[in-house]
């Protein structure tokens, strides 16, 4: 589904992306784990336009990704909860979530139907929904930037750190809906600090180092590897 | 001594050569015709605006400040300089010239000091807004010294007349060789290494020890003096001013010269004021031929707007960029020193038992709480780790410590400092603070009383400043005055109540220093300017034996340079002196950064993700570097760092963050172990330890990237 | 009742004042700095209601200067188009063949385009004289159509090349078009001030010239008509804007932008296209603005007029908090109203200083303005 092949990123120059070959098939959960500054994040914006690789390639389902601007990337069905989540702050709830469907003005009927469906996903955002995003707490937020992010019905979806600085138990409900939303048939490609867990939702799994991929394998492999667990584990 | 007398002698060469000049172009007055007076004419006016530009380039180019109301000065100083000789007919003379020179720079100087002093609260496009409102403040006020009694001679918006014409080759290009010659001083001393650091990374350069403020005041206040002299050998050429002609577009003549020249860059700013002073001067002064009849003064300007805009477009940097051509390529900084010195301090250690000391410190921003009763005691000659999950409030509490932020409460004691918390201020000080307070709300209410007051009133707009004698006797303004100090003091209780708290530069001139979390060098300087720029805080010079270029000034800077090196060859970064910063591969430039943080002789250093974005190998050599900074420098030292290896590796105690509190604190065996860390951080599944529920979640908001806008919500 | 005359008159200058603050702030709460040359629109506008209320001639302007300035113009596009492109002979022998074209035509091109507005512009007030409501309303239009079209290509052609190279690259340039409209239009117009009325028109004695006379007590109240209209123009084109920004799709897409340009482009916004829209919005109210402050009042304004009238707008929407529509309206009335009240006192030759003094004052302060919220720079 999404192929990144060879891609380098620079940033002014420092090269932050050394050559990154990694695949995502349909259906997948795949993760990205890495130590800070390893390029995950980087490697998600290539992907959705917000950097642009000066080498390599990036190819969805057959199209070239990497000349094209970030608006047009999402209409082409990729959608992505940024790090820090990132929410309008000044908006409501509601004004994010009609934000996120932007690109489908045509279906006003899907968009509310769709706006249901992250409702009952997230029933905490319906209590809020006339709120100001500003004054929800943390992982409400982060509901809130997934949802607005499944507005615009992605069949990828890109997660970019979703557990990040969120309370223990939150983050095992944030790992319960990213699995969730994968079996109701969104890839995910997941960027995750928290490597346990992410590893333990994913199907497969590529290890960052410095820019490059250096492991790439099964996630229940990678789980079991020595240097993993050592590395990214705490072991 | 040799190098004194060197200077002497340079000094007594350019004063003859211009003396010398200035006689030959003078035979025309007696009817021997060197130079036409119309090119004569240029010349000089040529000389005013180098003047101009230079000085404006230690404000723009230097320090990285973006003033365009640079012709407020150059009026204050012509209109005063004017003054001088039209009220002394005595001074009509060289000396009268030279006098009205100093008095009109001076008084431009106290200018710059009002101007420069919101720039400590200001920056970027809206302090270009306020020394533009300053410009038109002067023009507007200049148009109305006919309204005065006392200043009636200067003709309001009339213009003012019969100055005499005392402005000749000698003045007005010594002036220019005095502009040019501090700034380039300037320019390569340490001072300017720090002004120059402010455009850099202001942030950064605060940390580095660098008063940002008082660097800020200083250029304004220099620039505005310069100005101000050139302004009153404008006036002594033109023996006619006329407010309208100190206007936004001249302001805008003298910027876009030294964008076009390269902001930074002295060479760029002589050249670009030269040839765009006498261009459009030739061009405007031709009365026949072609030119005259197609010329038009607005294409001047037409081609001034065009030519900002390529240079934006094109090489946003200008012509020099900040680079310049020397003739003498052999510097003074580049003589290796014989007796090079050790990077190693003498021994600094601490006295009090307790390096550091962070009693229950809370930060807030807006409602959010970032950092929670924080509670970090550091030993003498520790390694600790701070660590925790993204957004637990670790930079933010680095933040505090070298006082970016200021605690909403708790204190802060370093090295038996007190750095911030409840410290009040003294009694006797802030009445006195008060009382000031009061007294200025006090004045601004009497001034809005009395332009309501005057009204209804007809006064003739000669006698408008009898207006503020009357206004004492009048209910109404006694009323606004009466007012605003109520108000002032009604407010008092939460006001001055505690001293500021110590602000990031005394914070490092203290001992306390730093690297960021996302690599903060001064791009565009050198390895070496980088590494420089922390010798600022401990130096004993001041700026103006920077600008003469004092025998102790250059003691100063050979021995600064000779740490540098001797740190950089430490760093083995010794090879890469004198490549720009920005140009270094990202570990270099961590190591760059801690090499930067100890010149600045710190007992304590803060280390913000030191190992982020390296490779493993790269770690190893980290992990040594720093433990070795540690021992040789008698430091103590606190880390921020995600890499466990690293941390349990050289760490000897770990505190544990987590919701902006400190959730464990051991040594690293421990911290391992511990089921509450272990949960939070390294990503076990276990239960939620202390229930912590949704709230806490909150306030990781502020800590987390929105910290952009920490106000949100 | 005086002080009520002036205060009505403070209002009514402070409504122009609003609809031009609101261009700034929407400008600068999306991209962060100073739009200079807005002023230089709203002075652009101001001439195209001349224009259309009184017609165009040719031969009123010098064609000469706008062919010079046309090719400077074009020198620059050409550098500009040589960006990064100097090695390749090909196309800088392409190019230039292509440029010398136009040089070659720039004459004619001017000749032709000044023809065209002289048909246009004297239809246009052949048009308006049929009665003061169309010439009113048409004159509106085109200076708002006139402006908004002025607007997009100075963010397209000027702007956006340079965008996130720094907000001093982006201020210089903002100073350098500024300067070009400025001086270009004076070498091609002339420097000396005019002034027009749609009072002249038919039927404009009555509606526009007049004063209504309020009797209150034992006093009187004299409004002018004209005055009255600008006020409610300005307020109502203002609450047009507000909708726009509250309610619309396109609004809910410059909020957003405005927030974070980013994550903006995440949900499937065309940033750019929500940027030039916000210029258009800016720009057709400061075309709005010109025309209505001077084409229903006879003051008298020439191609300097913009820089300095923009300026103190722009320090109305710093006053009101940068960012905030509500505020620039709040920050305009009240500059409207500072200015008035210091222009009748005896201080009355200091009234053009007074804007900058709020402005120090209101920077020293209170930085985020009246209504605005403050930031904190992340470290």
């Amino acid at each position: 589904m999404l192929t990144i092949s060879n891609m380098q990123v620079f940033y002014g120059a420092i090269k932050a992306l050394d050559g990154i070959s990694l695949e995502v098939k349909q259906g997948e959960i795949v993760t990205m784990i890495g130590a800070n500054g390893a390029g995950k994040s980087t490697t998600i914006r290539a992907v959705s336009g917000l950097v642009r690789p000066r080498v390599g390639e990036i190819d969805f389902e057959g199209k070239p990704l990497h000349k094209l601007p970030p608006h047009e990337i999402v209409k082409l069905g990729i959608g992505q909860a940024p790090e820090g989540r990132r929410v309008f702050a000044n908006m409501t709830v509601r004004e994010n979530l009609e934000l996120g469907a932007f690109t489908r003005t045509k279906h006003k009927d899907e968009v509310r139907a769709d706006m249901e469906k992250a409702f009952t996903l997230f029933p905490r955002l319906k209590e809020r929904e006339l709120q100001s995003a500003g004054t929800l707490s943390g992982g409400e937020q982060q509901m809130l930037a997934i949802g607005r992010a499944l507005m615009s019905r992605p069949r990828l979806l890109l997660l970019d750190e979703p557990s990040l600085g969120l309370a223990p138990f939150l983050v095992q409900s944030i790992f319960q809906i990213i699995r969730d939303i994968n079996q109701q048939g969104v890839t995910i490609l997941l960027v995750e600090q928290n490597a346990n867990q992410a590893l333990r939702i994913a199907h497969r799994g590529y290890v960052l180092e410095s820019g490059r991929v250096v492991l790439a394998d099964a996630a229940a492999n990678l789980l079991q590897n020595d240097s993993v667990r050592k590395a990214y584990l705490g072991e | 001594m040799q190098r004194t007398l060197k200077q002497i002698g340079v000094v007594i060469a350019v004063a003859l050569g211009l003396y010398a000049l200035d006689a030959v172009l003078n035979l025309h007055r007696n009817n021997i015709p060197v130079f036409n007076p119309f090119v004569l004419r240029i010349l000089l006016l040529s000389g005013i605006y180098v003047t101009m530009a230079v000085s404006l380039n230690i404000v723009n180019g230097f320090t990285g400040q973006f003033s365009i109301g640079h012709a407020g000065f150059m009026a204050v100083g012509a209109y005063v300089g004017a003054a001088v000789t039209h009220l002394f007919p005595a001074l009509h003379n060289g000396l009268g010239l030279m006098l009205s020179c100093i008095v009109g720079g001076t008084v431009a100087a106290i200018f710059g000091y009002l101007v420069g002093v919101p720039s400590l609260r200001l920056r970027g496009d809206y302090l270009a807004i306020v020394t533009l409102g300053f410009g038109e403040i002067i023009r507007v006020l200049l148009e109305n010294t006919d309204k005065i009694s006392f200043t009636q001679y200067m003709g309001g918006s009339i213009g003012f007349t019969g100055i005499p014409k005392l402005t000749n080759f000698f003045w007005v290009f010594g002036l220019a060789a005095i502009a040019i010659a501090l700034s380039r001083n300037l320019k390569r001393s340490l001072h300017g290494l720090a002004f120059l650091s402010i455009r850099e990374d202001e942030i950064a350069a605060g940390a580095m020890g660098v008063n940002t403020t008082r660097v800020k005041v200083t250029a304004f206040v220099l620039a505005a003096f310069l100005a101000g002299a050139a302004g009153s050998l404008y006036a002594h050429n033109e023996a006619f001013l006329e407010p309208k002609s100190f206007n936004f577009v001249l302001s805008i003549n003298i910027v876009v010269m030294i964008v076009l020249g390269g902001l930074g860059s002295i060479t760029g700013a002589v050249l670009t004021a030269v040839f765009f002073t006498a261009v459009p001067e030739y061009l405007r002064m031709a009365n026949s031929g072609p030119i005259a009849q197609y010329y038009k003064d607005e294409y001047r300007l037409v081609t001034f707007a065009l030519l900002l805009a390529v240079t934006m477009l094109l090489r946003p940097q200008g012509i020099f960029g900040r680079g310049e051509l020397t003739l003498f390529r052999k510097r003074a900084e580049d003589i290796p020193d014989p007796n090079a010195a050790d990077a190693k301090p003498t021994a600094r250690s601490s006295v009090t038992a307790r390096v550091l000391n962070c009693a229950q410190v809370t930060k807030k921003f807006g409602g959010l709480t970032a950092v929670d009763g924080l509670n970090i005691e550091l030993r003498p000659g520790e390694l600790v780790g701070l660590i925790g999950p993204n957004g637990a409030g670790k930079t933010t509490a680095f933040n505090l410590l070298t006082g970016v932020y200021e605690p909403t409460t708790g204190e802060i004691l370093f090295d038996g400092a007190q750095l911030s918390g409840d410290r009040p201020t003294p009694p006797n000080r802030r009445i006195a603070l008060l009382a000031c307070d009061a007294l200025l709300a006090g004045l601004g209410g009497y001034l809005i009383g009395t332009v309501i007051y005057s009204m209804p009133l007809s006064v003739p707009p000669s006698e408008v400043f009898s207006v503020f004698g009357m206004a004492l006797k009048s209910g109404i303004v006694w009323t606004f005055v009466a007012i605003a100090i109520i108000i002032s003091l009604i407010s008092a209780p939460r006001r001055r109540r505690n001293l500021p708290g110590t602000r990031t530069f005394a914070c490092s001139n203290l001992g306390i220093s730093r690297t960021f979390q996302n690599i903060r060098l001064f791009p565009e300087l050198t390895v070496l300017e980088n590494v420089l720029v922390g010798a600022y805080g401990r130096r004993k010079t001041n700026v103006f034996s920077a600008m003469l270029q004092t025998p102790a000034m250059f003691r100063e800077e050979q021995s600064a340079r000779a740490r540098a090196r001797a740190l950089l060859k430490e760093f083995s970064l010794d090879k890469q002196e004198r490549e720009e910063a920005r140009n270094l591969p990202y570990g270099d430039q961590r190591r760059l950064e801690i090499a930067r943080a100890l010149m600045t002789r710190p007992k304590l250093l803060l280390l913000d993700e030191p190992a982020a974005g390296m490779n493993p190998q790269e770690k190893v050599q980290l992990m040594a570097l720093i433990r070795k900074v540690r021992d040789d420098f008698d430091l103590t030292i606190l880390l921020i760092e995600h890499d466990m290896k690293l941390v349990m590796g050289i760490c000897e105690r770990i505190y544990v963050l987590d919701y902006g509190r400190i959730i464990a604190e051991g040594t690293p065996s421990e911290i391992r172990s511990n089921p509450r860390v272990i949960a939070a951080y390294l990503g076990e599944e276990m239960g939620d330890a202390d229930g912590d529920g949704v709230a806490d979640g909150q306030q990781k908001v502020s800590a987390s990237s929105t910290a952009m806008n920490p106000s949100v919500g | 009742m005086d002080y009520i005359q002036q205060l009505i008159n403070g209002i009514q200058l402070g409504s122009v004042y609003a609809l031009i603050a609101v261009g700034y702030t929407m400008v600068y709460g999306v991209l962060q700095f100073i739009n200079f040359a807005h002023g230089d629109v709203y002075m652009v506008g101001a001439f195209a209601g001349l224009f259309t209320v009184t017609g165009f001639s040719a031969t009123s302007v010098d064609s000469q200067a706008a062919t010079v300035i046309l090719c400077m113009i074009l020198i620059v596009a050409f550098l500009v188009s040589m960006r990064g492109n100097w090695r390749n002979l090909k196309a800088i022998g392409l190019r230039l063949v292509g440029f010398g074209v136009a040089f070659a035509l720039s004459g004619v091109f001017v000749g032709l385009l000044l023809r065209l507005a002289e048909k246009f512009f004297g239809s246009a007030a052949a048009l308006g004289h049929h009665s003061v409501i169309v010439g009113g309303l048409l004159a509106l239009v085109v200076s708002i159509v006139i402006c908004a079209g002025i607007g997009v290509v100075i963010e397209r052609a000027a702007y956006k090349p340079i965008r996130g190279t720094g907000r001093l690259t982006a201020l210089i340039t903002a100073i350098g078009i500024s300067l070009l409209i400025e001086n270009g239009s004076q070498a091609i117009v002339g420097a000396r001030t005019q002034a027009y009325t749609i009072g002249s028109l038919p039927g404009g004695e009555s509606l526009v010239s007049s004063s209504l006379i309020l009797h209150i007590g034992n006093g009187s109240l004299q409004i002018n008509k004209g005055a009255l209209i600008v006020l409610c123009a300005a307020l109502l084109l203002v609450t047009g804007l507000i909708y726009i920004v509250r309610y619309t799709k396109m609004g809910k897409a410059m909020r957003a932008v405005s927030f974070d340009r980013e994550a903006a482009a995440l949900m499937g916004i065309n940033t750019d296209t929500v940027i030039a829209f916000t210029f258009l919005l800016g720009s057709a109210l400061a075309g709005a603005g010109g025309f209505l402050n001077y084409g229903l009042t006879q003051f008298p304004f020439s191609p300097q007029t913009g820089v300095m009238f923009g300026l103190k707008a722009f320090v109305a929407a710093v006053l009101g908090g940068i960012g905030n529509l509500g505020g620039a309206v709040l920050g305009g009335i009240i500059m409207g109203i500072a200015e008035t009240f210091v222009g009748i006192s005896p201080f009355g030759t200091y009234k053009e200083a007074i804007a900058f003094v709020i402005l120090i004052v209101i920077l020293l302060f209170r930085p985020a303005g009246l209504l605005g919220k403050f930031t904190v720079e992340k470290v």
